[in-house]
């Protein structure tokens, strides 16, 4: 099991059983749910990891959940190459989706006419995004 | 020897670059420079603050624009200085210290960074607007915070501006988590990264995880501002008390992804200018990740005086973050331990922060305590543990970690004589400013208001509070004076100036856009002392390429 995964497992193993002893000491209903909502959450990565897990070599027993021990890889190797990468180039769409954010934003606090040109940039945005990526 | 290739990408040129650019190392170079932007701002505010208190009477505002002032002082602090300061650190350093040329989504880097931007101008805009600022304190407590008794625009900026970093951090910590799991370099095991990585590991998760419940809090804020819901409203049937568990589900995090990044940076640095491994590194690893989960289960110690939380189980598990931290600050003295430790800058800064924290810590271990938190809750004391933690301990940490790694950011050394002055100068003042806070609290100084009447006998402790703010005005002056001038005529720093043992000091000094043109061996958490130490046993006919 790789180290990511056991990450959230073992966050898991100490918010799962906080729950339930904040529930018994308080019978109080919101914490509650936080930390049993944090549980799921912690759950959700866990699948996520075991997803990611599944392409790396496969290792180990559930007994090394806790832990910090990991497996003898290729990685020990003085002398590996490494396949060509592309860097994304600039792009005024991130810093433009900002703006539109800001400007839908102010339509919450001032009114909904504000809120149309901001909507209508961040639809302009998320087209130019997708085009420049789709694009290079 | 591992070879990198990378083709490198049209740059657009001059002040548009910064605005197109996607580079982790540009958007973190962005980051780092708001945040110093909102430090300063939000110290300013402080001062006036502090120019209030200096004597009893009303000097220079009224309450309303006092109100205004502290609110945005801790906004700023906490939202816009201290989040984007470790986002941007995190943002230059992670990729260089696992061997990878970028972060997995480098627009939505970007965009994270701009967003945060935004919401930071939509905050402090409340300013601008004919009612001011927010001005129910950063934690906008409702029903204080509802249109009630906070109306104008100047709130539901705030709300928005808040939440739209909110947002903004969240997808900065996927993007950081992303780059750690899947970027790193061949050889660079979870188990081999950098304490810091570990750090920000962590940290990002705080982030991922409670920063929603601060997102929820708002929207439900402003639902209840604008369109009259009563989630917090009492008399429709709401509960103020819920606003206050969702906001600590985020804000003792909060207090969290704002320390433990600087444990990172000290980590980083208290090895190298000891010239020793760092001592416990499972251990370092394993406190991290146990601060990490303690967080997320003792919000409710900010809430012990509503008496509609658990004492005993937040004053339990409140306590129990002692043990971890503790391990980390043996480990730490483990490390120095029969080290050669060199006291340049960074170091200095470290120890600096080594005493700071401590205090902050042992007072937090106080207030942990329900008996003795009712008796000082809402005082100057607990301002002062606030600011031993989060000054003496983060923004010590952040000028070790500025003056560690500019060399590496910018090509130039600062200077170490204005870099001691700067130290000096802050250590004495930071002492000025907090110390006294402890026992205007056990007096029963109340924070959050600006005025005292002279009989109770706070006058004398306020002035020297005050001084000490105006001496760390200096101190960082002197440091923007060093940085000026350091980064136009400064001495080269070369690649590694400081002999140090991860990855980032494995290439040039500003790093390549693609970061590294090649990257040692990796097989333990110190390569490039590993490198180092390989071809000077091998001589000087026989080192590795």
């Amino acid at each position: 099991m790789i180290e990511e995964l056991r990450l959230f497992v073992r966050i898991a193993l100490y918010a799962a059983p906080a729950a339930a002893l904040y529930w018994l000491l308080s019978s109080e209903v919101s914490g509650t749910w936080m930390l049993s909502a944090l549980v799921v959450a912690v759950a959700m990565w866990v699948v996520s990891a075991t997803a990611l897990s599944r392409r790396r070599p496969q290792p180990s027993s559930a007994a090394r959940l806790l832990g910090f021990e990991e497996t003898e890889t290729e990685s020990q190797r003085s002398s590996l190459e490494l396949a060509p990468q592309v860097l994304p180039g600039p792009s005024a769409w991130p810093a433009a989706a900002a703006l539109a954010a800001f400007v839908t934003g102010l339509g919450a606090v001032y009114g909904g006419w504000f809120a149309i040109p901001g909507l209508l940039l961040g639809v302009t945005c998320t087209v130019g995004w997708l085009t420049q990526i789709q694009r290079r | 020897m591992a070879t990198l290739e990378h083709s490198v990408p049209r740059t657009a040129g001059g002040l548009l670059e910064w605005f197109t650019s996607v580079d982790h190392k540009k958007i973190g170079i962005l980051y780092l420079s708001s945040a110093l932007v909102f430090f300063v701002l939000s110290g300013i505010l402080a001062l006036v603050m502090r120019s209030e208190l200096a004597q009893p009477g009303l000097q220079l505002v009224d309450r309303q624009t006092y109100a205004q002032l502290f609110t945005m002082h801790g906004t700023g602090m906490m939202f816009f200085f201290g989040t984007p300061m470790v986002i941007g650190l995190a943002n230059y350093f992670v990729p260089l210290h696992i061997g990878a040329p970028d972060v997995a989504f480098p627009r939505l880097n970007a965009f994270a960074f701009w967003l945060t931007l935004a919401g930071a101008v939509m905050a402090f805009a409340g300013f601008l607007t004919a009612t001011g600022a927010a001005a129910f304190g950063w934690t906008a407590y409702a029903p204080l915070s509802g249109d009630a008794y906070s109306p104008g625009t100047g709130a539901d900026l705030w709300i928005i501006g808040v939440a739209l970093s909110g947002v903004a951090g969240v997808l900065a910590a996927v993007n950081l988590l992303a780059t750690i799991f899947g970027m790193r370099a061949p050889g660079m095991s979870m188990l081999r990264m950098s304490i810091f990585n570990w750090n920000i590991v962590v940290t990002s998760i705080l982030i991922a995880f409670s920063f929603p419940a601060l997102t929820v809090a708002l929207a439900l804020l402003w639902a209840d501002r604008n369109l009259g819901s009563s989630f917090f409203e009492p008399a429709g049937g709401g509960d103020p008390v819920l606003y206050q568990h969702l906001f600590w589900f985020f804000g003792h995090p909060e207090v969290y992804i704002l320390i433990l990044p600087f444990f990172g940076i000290v980590t980083e640095i208290i090895p190298v200018f000891s010239r020793k491994p760092v001592f416990g590194y499972k251990g370092f690893v394993f406190a991290t990740l146990l601060i990490g989960a303690y967080s997320f289960s003792v919000w409710a110690h900010h809430m012990f005086t509503t008496g509609a939380v658990d004492g005993p189980f937040f004053s339990a598990t409140s306590m129990l973050i002692a043990v971890p931290t503790g391990i980390k600050f043996f480990n730490w003295i483990g490390t120095m331990w029969g080290g050669k430790i060199r006291f340049q800058t960074p170091m200095l800064f470290c120890a600096g922060f080594l005493f700071m924290f401590l205090m902050g810590g042992i007072t937090g271990v106080f207030l942990a305590s329900p008996p003795l938190d009712y008796f000082v809750h809402d005082t100057y004391y607990v301002v002062a543990h606030l600011h031993y933690v989060l000054f003496g301990g983060s923004v010590f940490a952040m000028f070790a970690g500025l003056y560690y790694w500019i060399p590496k950011m910018s090509g130039r050394m600062l200077s170490e004589g204005l870099g001691k002055l700067h130290f000096v100068l802050l250590l004495v003042g930071m002492n000025a400013a907090f110390f006294p806070m402890h026992q205007l609290g056990i007096d029963g100084m109340q924070r959050r208001i600006p005025d005292y009447p002279a009989s109770f006998g706070y006058a004398q402790e306020n002035l020297v509070s005050t001084a000490g703010a105006f001496l760390i005005a200096l101190a960082v002056l002197v440091f923007f004076i060093n940085l000026f001038v350091s980064l136009r005529r400064g001495p080269l720093a070369g690649d590694d100036p400081w002999g140090g043992y991860t990855l980032e000091w494995a290439t040039t000094s500003p790093p390549p856009h693609h970061n590294f043109h090649r990257l040692p061996p990796i097989r333990s958490a110190r390569p490039v002392f590993d490198e180092r130490r390989e071809n000077a046993q091998a001589g000087p006919e026989g080192g590795s390429p």
